[in-house]
């Protein structure tokens, strides 16, 4: 940017320049992999083979895209991942408002101490829960058949969308009630004094209040739901219920792995998260800035 | 040092220890890549039956999180409370 500007005004500073350099370099950096991976998913296999992938490409395609579409059933691995997540963010976005309009309109002796709760559960690393999760998803029993087909939470879908609205509503949870600390209980207050129930005060009057923040929130949990690698590849175990993420976990072999395909595969399921960031750019910032910081 | 500089630093080492993914996705989280997260996952569930072994680990990785996440909560509950 320094050095477009035609007549620069003030002396540029060496602490300046050196920033941008800095700034330019970790762009660079940033960058590599993943132009090296959009490279890559170019070139056919048989050329990889014989020059090696750091070597100049005689022929570029997009037929590793095309194949990987048909063989790993990429758009059957979309709809799987659509099933987890869309009843997931609205699930978490509706038990983690309710918790936030609880924890900020009401005055209860244990606001701080549940708050922080549910913050230090989200920021634990998954991994300190799975054994006894691993174990309770095999013994629960589930009997509803549409729910779940072979009576368990294990490998289900189900048991993946309460995972993920019980670990994202201790965040959701958080960055809501700051939110809602700016909504004066005067409002909450005169509604009661008006007869409303509690939970009439909390559809008719706090969501429609707060829906910039619940709109920034669906756009982070859905790119948080769709990013998950762990929770589908330890809770299920057969590969036609995973989602995308895990699911190109599959086109790894035991002995050969053709990494143009899966190059080609993981930008293909890159695809979604970044359509729906550059539709809602501003929620998304929005939203980061409402958090603060992420757990 | 200001106090969001702080706060960076713990959430990037909360966030290092969640690491997993990478380094599974990588080479399974073998040789050289034995991460605790990754440790626990091979341990206790996905070849090997160490069940007890993989709680002793996720019980060690409990207690280190704790520091940092500890350290955290009072920061931000501090800056929630004055205000």
């Amino acid at each position: 940017m320094i050095v477009a500007r035609p007549a620069p005004r003030a002396r540029v500073r060496p602490g300046r320049l050196a920033l941008h350099a800095f700034l330019v370099v970790m762009v660079a950096l940033w960058l590599f992999p993943l132009l090296w991976a959009i490279y890559t998913a170019l070139r056919p296999l048989s050329d990889t083979v014989k020059n090696g992938y750091f070597s100049i490409a005689s022929s570029l395609s997009l037929g590793n895209f095309t194949s990987v579409w048909d063989q790993a059933q990429l758009p059957y691995y979309y709809l799987n991942t659509l099933i987890i997540v869309v009843p997931g963010v609205l699930l978490t976005l509706l038990v983690s408002s309710m918790l936030a309009f609880a924890l900020t309109q009401f005055s209860w002796r244990f606001n701080l101490i549940v708050l922080m709760l549910f913050t230090a559960g989200n920021l634990l690393p998954p991994q300190v829960i799975i054994i006894p999760l691993y174990w309770l998803y095999l013994n629960i029993p589930v009997p509803i058949g549409w729910l779940s087909d072979n009576g368990l939470l294990y490998d289900q879908y189900i048991g993946i969308i309460l995972i993920h609205v019980v670990f994202q509503t201790g965040f959701a949870t958080f960055v809501l009630s700051n939110y809602m600390r700016t909504i004066t209980r005067e409002i909450t207050e005169s509604a009661l004094v008006d007869g409303a129930h509690v939970l009439r005060i909390w559809w008719s009057v706090i969501l429609p209040l707060c829906r910039p923040a619940l709109a920034a929130m669906a756009t982070l949990l859905f790119t948080f739901m769709y990013n998950d690698f762990f929770w589908a590849l330890i809770l299920m175990k057969s590969g036609d219920k995973r989602p995308i993420t895990s699911a190109l976990n599959n086109l790894q072999g035991a002995f050969f792995t053709n990494y143009n395909l899966v190059a080609a595969g993981a930008l293909l399921a890159a695809i979604p998260p970044i359509l729906v960031y550059i539709a809602l750019q501003k929620h998304f910032v929005r939203g980061l800035a409402l958090g603060a910081t992420k757990g | 040092m200001g106090p969001i500089n702080v706060i960076i630093v713990v959430v990037t080492i909360i966030e290092s220890l969640r690491a997993f993914d990478i380094a599974y996705i990588i080479n399974r989280g073998k040789n050289g890549l034995e991460l605790l997260s990754t440790l626990i996952t091979n341990n206790s569930i996905s070849e090997a039956s160490l069940v007890g072994f993989g709680s002793a680990i996720a019980v060690v990785l409990l207690v280190i999180s704790l520091v940092p996440i500890v350290l955290y909560l009072s920061r931000v509950m501090r800056d929630m409370t004055t205000t």
